[in-house]
């Protein structure tokens, strides 16, 4: 008994001493400079955990089938609809923005020089593929909307390929319409 | 009697008010309606006016080509080694001279494109295994385009195609084999009507854009940005548009689309360039683009547009 005081004392005195305190304040401290410092620096990093919905949409694809990747679908549309109508930051609005090109055209405000382009080149081809995945026909319109969106990014066919948005897109309906 | 007299003036003023009354309608409705539809086509002639009445007064497209010092240098030094043969080169110009006049492309722009993207060499690329080939340097998809998506471009493609070959050419591809097939990118009539459909698709795509938003525009300048777009995709391009339009208002971005002198300060901000460029891709990347893109369009807008436009060059650099 007299030992365990001894060494709650001595817990004590260590947890109160005040080189103890000064150290866990200067760590706190520098743990959140650290976040704040590596959300601005890699605004991905604070952009892609407020749209976690769309890396889920390809491998709700690949694992739950057309069902599942509907409704996740259009959960992620709520989430850009939000984002896009009240944006926290111009990285997160660029983000949502290039999301909305690809999956949800119609989304974008009609200033938008882009969303002509997107509800005429591939919206009507996705939507198509929607109606009938996994069929020949999905297939034929994939490779339509592929074109379109190479001929409209990078015409040149260059080894930086195309920017990520039009990646993950083409990987989603490329998954929706392999028969 | 006098009842009589009466039925018979009656009769009489019946007579004339049955004869006359339709007369004068139908005099009167044709006047009203002649006044209304000339009253209502009136404002609309005076308030829009078309595009090309606003700001396509005088062509801003050189009509000797290259009209810089450069690429006329290289032009001659490219005759000179035999890496462009005569015979070449006026096959090149004739193809182009129809293409361009069917299609409403300037002329100067067109050869300049060419020249920026292979130096008039339309077997480019023939023995390598580039993505991109021949004398507009297409890509695959540039083909599937022609082949296959001209339903999302203007019917003046296809009966270009009939106008140049007689019939309807397509499939289009990088035939190695067959060099002078009409449907071999590698034979220069097919490459050049292949190069000028692709960059009217570009042309039509931007100036939709534009009418539909009743923006007016230069066609001349937007000719220009179809170049940009041959070679680095309409995106960029509507990128670029768009950070104007924000940052600048509408009145800048129709500036943007009208004026020269705008056109090329725009051009030439690499700032501005990268950034709307940096909405699309990666840091790296965009910084890449937007020095290829500013030097693409130097080079396009330094051969195409008239000597007499160009107040930064040099007087060696003007001569014919």
């Amino acid at each position: 008994m007299r030992n365990v005081l001894s060494l709650s004392l001595l817990l004590n005195k260590q947890f109160y001493s005040p080189q103890k305190t000064v150290l866990i304040f200067l760590s706190l401290f520098s743990g959140c400079v650290c976040v704040l410092l590596s959300s601005h620096h890699y605004p991905e990093f604070r952009s892609t955990n407020t749209i976690e919905n769309y890396q889920a949409l390809l491998s709700s694809v690949r694992r739950g089938g057309y069902s599942q990747f509907k409704n996740d679908k259009k959960e992620l549309r709520k989430q850009i609809e939000k984002v896009l109508s009240s944006p926290e930051n111009e990285e997160q609005e660029t983000l949502a923005s290039n999301i909305a090109l690809y999956l949800f055209p119609d989304l974008l405000p009609d200033s938008n020089f882009e969303k002509s382009s997107a509800l005429g080149l591939w919206a009507p081809l996705q939507a198509e593929i929607e109606k009938r995945p996994k069929s020949s026909e999905a297939r034929m319109l994939y490779e339509q909307m592929k074109s379109n969106i190479w001929n409209y990014e990078n015409p040149k066919v260059s080894s930086r390929g195309l920017s990520k948005e039009a990646i993950d897109t083409l990987q989603i309906y490329h998954e929706l319409s392999s028969p | 009697m006098k009842i009589k007299l009466n039925n018979l003036l009656n009769a009489s003023q019946k007579k004339i008010l049955y004869f006359l009354l339709p007369s004068l309608s139908v005099i009167f409705i044709s006047i009203g309606l002649t006044a209304a539809i000339w009253i209502a086509l009136s404002p609309n002639e005076i308030n829009h006016p078309k595009p090309d009445e606003i700001s396509h007064r005088t062509s801003l497209f050189a009509k000797n080509y290259p009209a810089n010092g450069k690429f006329q240098k290289e032009l001659v030094a490219l005759k000179h080694s035999g890496a462009l043969q005569e015979f070449d080169e006026l096959e090149i110009q004739k193809a182009l001279l129809v293409s361009s006049e069917y299609l409403a492309i300037p002329p100067a722009l067109l050869w300049c494109l060419l020249f920026q993207e292979s130096r008039l060499n339309h077997l480019e690329g023939i023995d390598s295994e580039k993505s991109t080939l021949g004398l507009g340097q297409f890509s695959r998809f540039g083909f599937q385009e022609i082949n296959h998506e001209s339903k999302y471009f203007t019917a003046s493609n296809i009966k270009l195609l009939h106008r140049m070959f007689g019939r309807d050419i397509r499939p289009i591809e990088a035939k190695k084999k067959d060099l002078l097939s009409p449907s071999s990118y590698f034979s220069i009539p097919t490459a050049v009507t292949t190069s000028a459909i692709y960059l009217n698709n570009r042309y039509e795509q931007l100036s939709k854009l534009l009418d539909k938003r009743s923006i007016p525009y230069n066609p001349d300048i937007l000719w220009l940005f179809s170049a940009m777009a041959y070679n680095k995709g309409t995106r960029s391009i509507l990128s670029l548009w768009n950070s104007v339009y924000r940052k600048k208002g509408q009145s800048q971005f129709t500036l943007l689309v009208n004026d020269f002198e705008t056109f090329k300060k725009t051009i030439g901000d690499s700032p501005l360039l990268t950034k709307s460029l940096k909405r699309i891709w990666e840091d790296r990347t965009a910084r890449a683009y937007s020095q290829e893109l500013k030097s693409h369009s130097h080079n396009i807008t330094s051969c195409a547009v008239s000597p007499l436009l160009q107040t930064t060059r040099s007087l060696t650099e003007v001569e014919p």
